[in-house]
Protein backbone atom coordinates (compact mmCIF):
# COMPACT_ATOMS: atom_id res chain seq x y z
CA UNK A 1 0.00 0.00 0.00
CA UNK A 2 1.40 3.52 -1.22
CA UNK A 3 3.07 5.38 2.08
CA UNK A 4 1.30 8.27 1.86
CA UNK A 5 -2.08 7.76 0.24
CA UNK A 6 -5.04 5.46 1.51
CA UNK A 7 -7.05 3.98 -1.08
CA UNK A 8 -11.04 2.69 -0.56
CA UNK A 9 -12.79 1.70 -3.47
CA UNK A 10 -10.71 3.34 -5.70
CA UNK A 11 -10.71 6.66 -4.17
CA UNK A 12 -7.63 8.40 -2.83
CA UNK A 13 -7.37 10.14 0.19
CA UNK A 14 -4.60 12.23 2.08
CA UNK A 15 -6.20 12.33 5.61
CA UNK A 16 -6.12 9.32 7.68
CA UNK A 17 -8.62 10.72 9.92
CA UNK A 18 -12.43 10.14 9.66
CA UNK A 19 -14.64 12.32 11.55
CA UNK A 20 -18.21 11.53 13.16
CA UNK A 21 -19.66 14.64 12.80
CA UNK A 22 -22.46 13.71 16.42
CA UNK A 23 -22.78 15.65 19.70
CA UNK A 24 -21.31 19.13 19.02
CA UNK A 25 -22.99 21.51 20.91
CA UNK A 26 -23.37 23.76 17.60
CA UNK A 27 -23.32 23.09 14.17
CA UNK A 28 -20.98 26.27 13.82
CA UNK A 29 -18.42 24.21 16.10
CA UNK A 30 -18.62 21.05 14.03
CA UNK A 31 -17.57 22.68 10.75
CA UNK A 32 -14.84 24.30 12.13
CA UNK A 33 -13.94 21.52 14.49
CA UNK A 34 -14.07 19.44 10.86
CA UNK A 35 -12.03 22.08 9.18
CA UNK A 36 -8.88 22.05 11.70
CA UNK A 37 -9.03 18.08 11.69
CA UNK A 38 -8.01 18.03 8.10
CA UNK A 39 -10.56 14.99 7.39
CA UNK A 40 -12.00 14.16 4.23
CA UNK A 41 -14.58 11.94 4.93
CA UNK A 42 -17.17 12.43 7.51
CA UNK A 43 -19.73 10.15 8.99
CA UNK A 44 -23.52 11.31 8.71
CA UNK A 45 -27.15 9.71 10.37
CA UNK A 46 -30.35 9.16 8.78
CA UNK A 47 -33.26 10.18 10.92
CA UNK A 48 -36.84 11.62 10.60
CA UNK A 49 -37.17 15.32 9.84
CA UNK A 50 -38.10 17.13 12.85
CA UNK A 51 -41.41 18.74 11.26
CA UNK A 52 -41.52 21.25 13.71
CA UNK A 53 -38.30 22.17 13.31
CA UNK A 54 -37.64 22.16 9.86
CA UNK A 55 -34.85 24.91 9.91
CA UNK A 56 -32.57 22.19 11.81
CA UNK A 57 -30.29 21.32 8.37
CA UNK A 58 -27.00 20.00 8.97
CA UNK A 59 -26.25 20.26 5.07
CA UNK A 60 -26.04 24.04 5.58
CA UNK A 61 -22.70 23.31 7.45
CA UNK A 62 -20.96 20.62 5.52
CA UNK A 63 -19.50 21.24 2.24
CA UNK A 64 -20.57 17.96 0.30
CA UNK A 65 -18.10 18.87 -2.27
CA UNK A 66 -14.88 19.37 -0.06
CA UNK A 67 -16.15 16.35 2.20
CA UNK A 68 -17.19 12.13 1.27
CA UNK A 69 -20.33 11.71 3.18
CA UNK A 70 -20.46 8.34 5.01
CA UNK A 71 -23.83 7.48 6.01
CA UNK A 72 -24.21 5.32 8.96
CA UNK A 73 -26.67 2.44 9.34
CA UNK A 74 -26.88 3.48 13.30
CA UNK A 75 -30.48 2.68 15.15
CA UNK A 76 -31.04 -0.57 12.61
CA UNK A 77 -31.16 -3.45 15.01
CA UNK A 78 -31.02 -6.26 12.19
CA UNK A 79 -29.64 -6.79 8.76
CA UNK A 80 -33.25 -5.46 7.11
CA UNK A 81 -33.20 -2.42 9.24
CA UNK A 82 -29.57 -1.19 8.14
CA UNK A 83 -30.53 -2.63 4.46
CA UNK A 84 -32.92 -0.11 4.37
CA UNK A 85 -31.32 3.12 6.11
CA UNK A 86 -28.44 1.96 3.28
CA UNK A 87 -30.88 2.48 0.49
CA UNK A 88 -32.45 5.90 1.85
CA UNK A 89 -29.03 7.02 2.03
CA UNK A 90 -28.43 6.36 -1.10
CA UNK A 91 -31.51 7.97 -2.43
CA UNK A 92 -30.44 11.07 -0.99
CA UNK A 93 -27.50 11.57 -3.59
CA UNK A 94 -25.07 11.43 -0.39
CA UNK A 95 -23.09 8.19 -3.07
CA UNK A 96 -22.80 4.55 -2.14
CA UNK A 97 -20.06 4.96 0.37
CA UNK A 98 -21.58 3.15 3.80
CA UNK A 99 -20.72 2.75 7.63
CA UNK A 100 -22.57 -0.38 7.81
CA UNK A 101 -23.62 -0.89 11.67
CA UNK A 102 -25.74 -2.99 13.67
CA UNK A 103 -26.27 -2.57 17.09
CA UNK A 104 -29.08 -4.72 18.47
CA UNK A 105 -28.41 -3.99 22.12
CA UNK A 106 -28.77 -0.12 23.22
CA UNK A 107 -26.55 -0.34 26.39
CA UNK A 108 -23.21 -1.68 25.26
CA UNK A 109 -24.08 -0.39 21.12
CA UNK A 110 -21.49 -3.31 20.25
CA UNK A 111 -22.32 -4.97 16.83
CA UNK A 112 -24.26 -8.06 15.99
CA UNK A 113 -21.68 -10.25 13.26
CA UNK A 114 -24.13 -12.16 12.58
CA UNK A 115 -26.12 -9.38 11.00
CA UNK A 116 -23.26 -7.45 10.00
CA UNK A 117 -21.94 -10.76 7.47
CA UNK A 118 -25.72 -10.63 6.33
CA UNK A 119 -25.93 -6.88 5.49
CA UNK A 120 -22.86 -6.68 3.97
CA UNK A 121 -23.46 -9.66 1.45
CA UNK A 122 -26.45 -8.11 0.47
CA UNK A 123 -25.19 -4.11 0.32
CA UNK A 124 -21.96 -5.27 -1.68
CA UNK A 125 -24.28 -7.12 -4.03
CA UNK A 126 -26.09 -4.14 -4.42
CA UNK A 127 -23.33 -2.00 -5.19
CA UNK A 128 -22.27 -0.27 -2.37
CA UNK A 129 -19.13 0.54 -0.55
CA UNK A 130 -19.45 -0.89 2.43
CA UNK A 131 -17.22 -0.40 5.48
CA UNK A 132 -18.74 -1.99 8.36
CA UNK A 133 -18.27 -1.19 11.68
CA UNK A 134 -17.44 -4.80 13.82
CA UNK A 135 -15.98 -5.97 16.75
CA UNK A 136 -12.65 -6.59 16.46
CA UNK A 137 -12.66 -9.96 15.31
CA UNK A 138 -10.20 -11.04 13.14
CA UNK A 139 -12.42 -14.09 11.67
CA UNK A 140 -15.40 -11.77 11.21
CA UNK A 141 -12.99 -9.51 9.48
CA UNK A 142 -11.71 -12.16 6.73
CA UNK A 143 -15.17 -13.26 6.54
CA UNK A 144 -16.53 -9.69 5.65
CA UNK A 145 -13.30 -9.32 3.43
CA UNK A 146 -14.48 -12.34 1.26
CA UNK A 147 -17.47 -10.99 1.34
CA UNK A 148 -16.56 -7.97 -0.43
CA UNK A 149 -16.20 -5.24 1.72
CA UNK A 150 -14.11 -2.28 1.12
CA UNK A 151 -12.51 -1.51 4.68
CA UNK A 152 -13.15 -2.88 7.86
CA UNK A 153 -13.78 -0.90 10.99
CA UNK A 154 -13.20 -2.90 14.74
CA UNK A 155 -13.65 -1.06 17.40
CA UNK A 156 -10.69 0.15 19.89
CA UNK A 157 -13.47 0.34 22.75
CA UNK A 158 -17.02 0.22 22.68
CA UNK A 159 -18.84 3.92 21.34
CA UNK A 160 -18.27 7.10 23.23
CA UNK A 161 -16.65 5.22 25.46
CA UNK A 162 -13.17 6.85 25.27
CA UNK A 163 -11.07 4.00 27.00
CA UNK A 164 -8.46 3.61 24.03
CA UNK A 165 -7.53 0.55 22.32
CA UNK A 166 -8.88 -2.11 24.58
CA UNK A 167 -9.01 -4.78 21.52
CA UNK A 168 -5.32 -3.92 20.75
CA UNK A 169 -4.11 -7.67 20.46
CA UNK A 170 -7.00 -8.69 17.91
CA UNK A 171 -7.12 -5.48 15.99
CA UNK A 172 -2.93 -6.43 15.86
CA UNK A 173 -4.32 -10.09 14.04
CA UNK A 174 -7.00 -8.15 11.70
CA UNK A 175 -4.39 -6.06 10.57
CA UNK A 176 -1.48 -8.73 10.20
CA UNK A 177 -4.46 -10.61 7.70
CA UNK A 178 -5.94 -7.57 5.97
CA UNK A 179 -6.52 -7.43 2.29
CA UNK A 180 -8.72 -3.99 2.99
CA UNK A 181 -8.04 -0.97 4.78
CA UNK A 182 -8.61 -1.30 8.47
CA UNK A 183 -9.90 1.82 10.12
CA UNK A 184 -10.23 1.71 13.71
CA UNK A 185 -13.21 2.68 15.03
CA UNK A 186 -15.20 4.06 18.28
CA UNK A 187 -13.46 4.30 22.23
CA UNK A 188 -10.39 6.27 21.01
CA UNK A 189 -10.70 8.86 23.82
CA UNK A 190 -7.30 11.05 23.61
CA UNK A 191 -5.12 11.79 20.69
CA UNK A 192 -2.35 9.30 21.96
CA UNK A 193 -4.67 6.59 21.24
CA UNK A 194 -5.38 7.67 17.78
CA UNK A 195 -1.29 7.40 17.80
CA UNK A 196 -1.52 4.09 19.03
CA UNK A 197 -3.66 2.87 16.79
CA UNK A 198 -1.68 3.88 13.54
CA UNK A 199 1.48 2.94 15.23
CA UNK A 200 0.04 -0.26 14.92
CA UNK A 201 -0.67 -0.17 11.29
CA UNK A 202 -3.82 0.78 11.66
CA UNK A 203 -4.64 2.36 7.88
CA UNK A 204 -6.68 5.14 9.53
CA UNK A 205 -9.21 5.99 12.38
CA UNK A 206 -12.75 7.56 12.98
CA UNK A 207 -12.92 10.03 16.10
CA UNK A 208 -16.05 11.28 16.93
CA UNK A 209 -17.14 12.08 20.90
CA UNK A 210 -13.02 12.46 21.48
CA UNK A 211 -13.16 15.36 19.69
CA UNK A 212 -17.02 16.75 19.75
CA UNK A 213 -17.45 16.57 24.07
CA UNK A 214 -14.09 17.76 24.24
CA UNK A 215 -13.93 21.44 26.11
CA UNK A 216 -12.13 23.40 22.57
CA UNK A 217 -13.29 20.68 20.17
CA UNK A 218 -11.56 22.75 17.38
CA UNK A 219 -8.16 22.22 19.57
CA UNK A 220 -8.85 18.52 19.59
CA UNK A 221 -9.51 18.24 15.78
CA UNK A 222 -5.86 19.37 15.15
CA UNK A 223 -4.49 17.36 18.05
CA UNK A 224 -6.13 14.57 16.86
CA UNK A 225 -4.73 15.13 13.37
CA UNK A 226 -0.71 15.79 14.24
CA UNK A 227 -1.44 12.27 16.05
CA UNK A 228 -2.94 10.42 13.40
CA UNK A 229 0.04 11.97 11.14
CA UNK A 230 2.74 11.41 14.01
CA UNK A 231 1.15 7.37 14.22
CA UNK A 232 1.55 6.89 10.43
CA UNK A 233 5.11 8.65 10.22
CA UNK A 234 6.39 6.14 13.27
CA UNK A 235 4.95 3.31 11.40
CA UNK A 236 6.95 3.64 8.08
CA UNK A 237 9.91 4.57 9.91
CA UNK A 238 10.15 1.11 11.55
CA UNK A 239 9.90 0.96 15.67
CA UNK A 240 12.61 -1.14 17.50
CA UNK A 241 11.75 -4.05 19.88
CA UNK A 242 10.94 -3.58 23.49
CA UNK A 243 13.37 -5.84 25.69
CA UNK A 244 13.68 -6.53 29.08
CA UNK A 245 17.08 -5.36 29.76
CA UNK A 246 19.07 -2.28 29.90
CA UNK A 247 21.20 -1.07 26.56
CA UNK A 248 23.29 1.64 27.28
CA UNK A 249 23.10 4.76 24.81
CA UNK A 250 26.15 6.40 25.59
CA UNK A 251 29.60 4.74 25.08
CA UNK A 252 30.23 2.28 27.84
CA UNK A 253 34.01 2.21 27.21
CA UNK A 254 36.52 5.31 27.13
CA UNK A 255 35.69 5.78 31.24
CA UNK A 256 39.32 4.60 32.55
CA UNK A 257 39.89 8.30 33.57
CA UNK A 258 36.78 7.89 35.58
CA UNK A 259 37.11 4.93 37.33
CA UNK B 1 -57.43 16.01 2.06
CA UNK B 2 -55.82 14.01 4.92
CA UNK B 3 -52.38 12.08 4.92
CA UNK B 4 -50.05 10.91 7.66
CA UNK B 5 -46.46 12.68 7.72
CA UNK B 6 -43.68 11.21 10.17
CA UNK B 7 -46.80 9.81 11.82
CA UNK B 8 -48.56 12.84 12.21
CA UNK B 9 -52.26 13.73 10.81
CA UNK B 10 -52.12 16.73 8.14
CA UNK B 11 -54.20 18.25 5.91
CA UNK B 12 -52.92 19.19 2.30
CA UNK B 13 -54.77 20.29 -0.46
CA UNK B 14 -55.87 17.67 -3.15
CA UNK B 15 -53.07 17.35 -5.86
CA UNK B 16 -50.32 18.60 -4.53
CA UNK B 17 -47.12 17.15 -5.53
CA UNK B 18 -44.13 15.86 -3.25
CA UNK B 19 -41.94 19.33 -4.50
CA UNK B 20 -44.73 21.60 -3.18
CA UNK B 21 -45.61 19.72 -0.58
CA UNK B 22 -42.08 20.05 0.99
CA UNK B 23 -41.28 23.47 0.61
CA UNK B 24 -44.32 24.01 2.09
CA UNK B 25 -43.14 22.69 5.10
CA UNK B 26 -40.13 24.97 4.88
CA UNK B 27 -37.55 21.96 3.29
CA UNK B 28 -35.36 21.84 0.91
CA UNK B 29 -36.39 18.68 -1.73
CA UNK B 30 -32.88 18.21 -2.45
CA UNK B 31 -32.28 17.48 1.52
CA UNK B 32 -35.08 14.99 2.21
CA UNK B 33 -35.32 11.40 1.16
CA UNK B 34 -39.26 10.44 0.96
CA UNK B 35 -40.71 7.51 1.61
CA UNK B 36 -44.01 6.97 0.30
CA UNK B 37 -46.04 4.23 1.50
CA UNK B 38 -42.95 2.67 2.48
CA UNK B 39 -41.59 3.17 -0.74
CA UNK B 40 -38.82 5.14 -1.67
CA UNK B 41 -38.97 8.07 -4.08
CA UNK B 42 -36.36 8.76 -6.79
CA UNK B 43 -35.53 12.46 -6.44
CA UNK B 44 -36.03 13.22 -9.56
CA UNK B 45 -39.95 12.17 -9.84
CA UNK B 46 -40.49 15.04 -6.59
CA UNK B 47 -41.96 17.17 -9.24
CA UNK B 48 -44.79 14.60 -10.80
CA UNK B 49 -45.29 12.40 -7.64
CA UNK B 50 -48.93 13.85 -7.07
CA UNK B 51 -49.77 12.71 -2.99
CA UNK B 52 -53.09 10.63 -2.88
CA UNK B 53 -55.67 10.70 0.02
CA UNK B 54 -54.65 8.69 3.16
CA UNK B 55 -50.82 8.33 1.91
CA UNK B 56 -48.41 7.58 4.58
CA UNK B 57 -44.75 9.86 4.32
CA UNK B 58 -41.81 9.76 5.85
CA UNK B 59 -39.54 12.44 5.73
CA UNK B 60 -35.96 11.71 6.34
CA UNK B 61 -32.92 13.32 6.15
CA UNK B 62 -29.01 14.18 7.17
CA UNK B 63 -28.16 14.28 10.80
CA UNK B 64 -24.62 14.80 12.78
CA UNK B 65 -23.70 11.49 14.01
CA UNK B 66 -20.54 9.05 14.30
Amino acid sequence: MNSTELIIADRKLRSRLFCGTGKFSSPELMAEALENSGCEIVTVALRRVDLHNTEDNMMKYVDRDRYLFLPNTSGARDSDEAVKLARLARASGAGNWLKLEVTPDPRTLLPDPVETLKASEILVEEGFVVLPYINADPILALRLQDVGVQAVMPLGAPIGTNQGLLSRFQIEIIIEQARVPVVVDAGLGLPSHAAEAMEIGADAVLVNTAISIAADPVQMARAFAQAVEAGRAARLAGAGRPVKESQASSPETGLEFLH
Amino acid sequence: MRIICNGEDHNIQEGLVLTDYLKSLGLDPSAVVVEYNGRIIDRKNYDSQVISEGAKLELIHFVPGG
